[in-house]
């Protein structure tokens, strides 16, 4: 089938999405991505499959609980309502490309950027991204266009990119546990500090 | 391609994380579509042809998943996700812009376990 895709007017409708929002909508047509078909070969889950996940929010829970009680710092949630809103909105991007090496901030860095929310220009730090802090990676992708499986269209993302080897594996993500779907988290550039040798 | 309803390969291999699989030729996986391009109500994607007859790992199962547009986990049967075999919506008309790189989901029923 062939698809048409044209920007939507005056480019001023924006989305309100979950997770990552700062984009512009971009009207499109097409029939033509695996997850449009995706849940139809799909079930409801099943009383096992809710005790499996019931277990693993719980596993979770204690976990962040007993971190917080040890002083380890694992939950951005509670960091984050302590950064003050003047911090919001620290930029020093840089346009990062395909196959650039570039380093994830260390924690402390990566919560000055975040709102009350967690979430910086709208995109939230995820828990599961906390592990990758400090390292090197390398680009795979500049995330301009995506479709968004929410709002049934392609939208538009601002200063964001995909790390090599950086995949979702659902720990932390409290109505997601046990997810296998493995998306590559979303890292905005103000995360990460290119590396120049 | 195979009409509707056409049952080939309804086996079950029970892949898991890190198996050696190679992906059936072409004309073996279109025996296990249905006249919609599907089998058990997965469709096979062009962009997914690239990938036949070539050898991968197996990344993940797919047992559950999160439905975004319905906010639920749903259950999948018999579905892998392999190393590598990555979405890249260039070969999707429509949805070329796309950079989500999203894994492509494969049923069992087109893939052979290398033993």
């Amino acid at each position: 089938m062939t698809g048409k895709i044209t920007i939507d007017g005056s480019m001023k409708g924006r989305l309100i999405m979950k997770d990552t929002i700062k984009q512009e909508t971009v009207r499109t047509t097409f029939d033509n991505c695996q997850l449009q078909h995706l849940y139809e070969s799909t079930v409801d889950i099943t009383a096992p499959d809710k005790l499996t996940m019931f277990l693993l929010r719980l596993t979770t829970y204690f976990q962040r609980r007993t971190a917080n009680w040890i002083g380890v710092p694992t939950s951005y949630r509670q960091k984050t309502t302590k950064v003050s809103t003047a911090s919001i909105g620290v930029t020093g991007s840089t346009t990062l490309r395909e196959g650039d090496l570039v380093q994830v901030l260390p924690l402390e860095e990566i919560r000055k950027t975040l709102d009350k929310d967690g979430n910086c220009d709208r995109m939230k730090f995820l828990g599961g991204m906390e592990r990758f802090c400090g390292k090197e990676f390398r680009v795979l992708k500049e995330i301009k266009f995506m479709f968004d499986e929410k709002s049934w269209r392609i939208v538009r993302l601002k200063n964001a990119v995909l790390l090599q080897d950086q995949i979702c594996d659902s720990k932390g993500q409290y109505d997601k546990e046990g997810c296998d779907r493995s998306c590559f988290y979303f890292w905005k550039e103000q995360w990460l500090r290119k590396v120049i040798r | 391609m195979a009409p509707k309803g056409n049952k080939m390969r309804l086996f079950k291999i029970h892949l898991q994380k890190g198996d050696l699989i190679d992906v059936l030729p072409l004309e073996e996986i279109e025996k296990t579509l249905d006249n919609e391009g599907k089998c058990e109500n997965l469709i096979f994607m062009p962009g997914m042809k690239k990938y036949a007859g070539k050898r991968h790992r197996v990344l993940r199962r797919a047992q559950l998943i999160y439905n975004e547009s319905l906010n639920k986990m749903v259950r999948m049967k018999n579905t892998v996700l392999l190393e590598d075999a990555i979405c890249d919506g260039k070969d999707s008309s429509g949805i070329e812009q796309c950079q989500r790189l999203c894994f492509y989901y494969w049923k069992e029923h087109w893939l052979k376990k290398v033993t």
